[in-house]
């Protein structure tokens, strides 16, 4: 089931919340997991027994952990590997077979693979669960419906944020519904699907239609329009998605952490994952960054180098080392493409090197910040070409056209074809809501009784359109629910 | 090992890795009382202090370390059983 759906919006929510508030208090939980189970079968039924599994394993998983600590590394490693192997099954077998068939001229078929829906984000979420399990920072779950809820929970099964478990199991066991939870959540909701319905989705067709076409066949301009304009959709389709799921967790009266800050006004590369997908980057940093660089086998090598020049200084190329690998990692994580390696890998590179050329902040000067955000902007644009392209060749071709090597044509007619004015003005309306200025004036004056009311009619208006839109129209999927 | 020591060499670890001779750390220092420390410096940080009063952090205290005072407690305690076996 997608959010951004009459049967969502207007048959499972309301029944939800009329349930969950005509349920006794102790049935809540109970409520909330057979609608979560509901929402994953209605898009998936067959992929029930591949959660299950996730569920189960991680589940049973982290009672053994507990209760026989003697081999709880063993036990482990056994979750991880059963988890990893499905994930890795689903997600990469014919990546595998059609690199292996390229390289060694064979003829292996694919195999028949259709990517459950959200496994990239419940196997972690779960993962992370076993892995805090191991390492003490929170005692099992010994009542499987309550595990099962955090595995299941609807708002953040198909595309996070990625949970942890240590910020959601007090709220499983008390939490209270609000009027002003319920209220904000409800505001969270539909900015969320504004932001996928009027700015994502507009992009998405200019974007589709642009990327359709070899880069030769377009001038530099719409090359650099196309890659604003994705980078631009792909974080109002996202955000806006995230907006929704923490909407919709207030609802039920859960407080889950943001996944995302105005990216785009970072300074740099580093700043830019503080602010992207940030349950992503730091559930990569507490479960492979940390334990890679703190494994025996990395304290070893840190040891056996010769220490003879600045000992910082080794600690730092150690680092950079295990963040390329890491970030490598995390740009396969988001799909079976060679473009995806690549996107991490470059992010990765970018990190490094402004981990190496990182010096002591002074005296903030203006023509210095604006140097730096203007190269963080391009990096990020430059990145979700990568992201975006269908494949490396034409990745190249494209950034070649932005670069003026090889320009495609400059054909008169070329705007209108790409851009009507609707198009150009949600393009401005994108650029200026990426930029927390709205947001800010809005909470500094809350409490202004005309502010008040604009807002509210703002997101009936809202709320409204995008209904209309969803009733009709056919480009719907969110991008990230690939992954 | 007596407290005040420990902070003495805290001090110079915390000096070398931020590149910075005017930082005193106190027991109610946190990361967000130094601007540079992220995670990479974090990890930094961990190594150097095991490395320098010859200790293992479980990864759990890596992550779990609200400020000095509680690597400072921890240091102490590590050193104080460590005693105790050598003594029995």
């Amino acid at each position: 089931m997608l959010f951004n759906s009459m049967t969502f919006i207007g048959i499972f929510l309301p029944i939800c919340i009329i349930s969950i508030l005509i349920a006794p208090k102790k049935f809540s939980n109970f409520v909330l997991l057979i609608a979560s189970i509901l929402f994953y079968i209605w898009g998936a039924p067959k992929d029930l027994y591949v959660i299950l599994t996730v569920i189960l394993s991680t589940f049973v998983g982290a009672l053994c952990i507990n209760k026989y600590p003697k081999y709880k590394l063993y036990t482990l490693i056994s979750v991880i590997l059963i988890n990893l192997y499905q994930l890795f099954y689903f997600k990469y077998i014919n990546f595998i077979v059609e690199n292996l068939n390229n390289l060694f001229s064979l003829h292996i078929s694919h195999l028949n693979i259709i990517l459950p829906l959200g496994i990239s984000f419940y196997t972690f979420q779960a993962l992370s669960y076993v892995i805090d399990v191991y390492r003490g920072l929170v005692t099992p779950q010994k009542n499987i419906f309550k595990y099962a809820l955090f595995v299941f929970f609807f708002p953040t099964l198909i595309a996070g944020p990625i949970l942890r478990y240590t910020n959601i199991y007090k709220q499983i066991d008390n939490r209270e519904l609000s009027l002003e939870k319920f209220e904000y959540g409800i505001t969270r909701f539909i900015v969320g699907l504004g932001k996928k319905m009027f700015i994502a989705n507009t992009l998405g067709l200019i974007v589709d239609k642009i990327f359709e076409q070899p880069p030769t066949d377009f001038s530099p301009i719409i090359a650099w329009l196309g890659a604003i304009s994705y980078t631009l959709q792909i974080y109002f389709d996202f955000s806006g998605y995230s907006d929704m799921a923490i909407g919709l967790a207030a609802i039920f009266g859960f407080i889950i952490p943001e996944n995302f800050s105005y990216p785009f006004i970072s300074k740099s590369i580093t700043e830019f994952w503080r602010r992207w997908h940030i349950s992503l980057s730091s559930w990569f940093k507490d479960y492979l960054f940390y334990p890679l660089i703190r494994s025996n086998f990395n304290v070893w090598l840190l040891k056996t180098c010769p220490l003879c020049f600045n000992e910082l200084l080794i600690y730092k190329i150690n680092s950079i080392f295990i963040l390329l690998i890491v970030w490598t990692i995390i740009g396969l994580w988001h799909g079976a493409s060679w473009t995806f390696v690549i996107f991490g890998l470059y992010h990765g590179i970018l990190l490094a090197m402004e981990l190496l050329l990182k010096r002591k902040t002074k005296a903030k000067n203006i023509i210095n910040e604006i140097l730096k955000h203007s190269y963080a902007i391009l990096a990020i644009i430059i990145g979700f070409v990568i992201f975006r392209a269908p494949n490396i060749f034409y990745c190249i071709s494209y950034l070649k056209n932005m670069f003026g090597i090889n320009p495609g044509q400059n054909l008169f007619y070329e705007y209108p074809y790409y851009f009507n004015n609707t198009d150009i003005l949600i393009f401005i309306l994108a650029i200026f809501c990426s930029c927390p200025l709205f947001a800010k004036f809005i909470e500094s004056n809350k409490d202004n009784l005309i502010v008040k009311v604009f807002t509210h009619i703002g997101c009936i208006l809202l709320f409204v359109f995008s209904l209309a839109i969803i009733a009709e129209s056919t480009y719907n999927s969110f991008i990230y629910f690939r992954f | 090992m007596d407290s005040e020591s420990i902070y003495k060499e805290l001090n110079k670890i915390f000096k070398n890795v931020f590149d910075d001779d005017n930082i005193v750390v106190t027991a109610g220092t946190t990361a967000d009382d130094i601007g540079e420390w992220d995670s990479l410096s974090h990890i930094t940080l961990m190594f150097l202090i095991e490395e320098r009063f010859n200790i293992k952090f479980k990864m759990k205290d890596v992550l779990t370390f609200q400020n000095i005072g509680e690597i400072v407690e921890y240091i102490i305690d590590t050193k104080a059983s460590e005693k105790e076996e050598n003594v029995i």
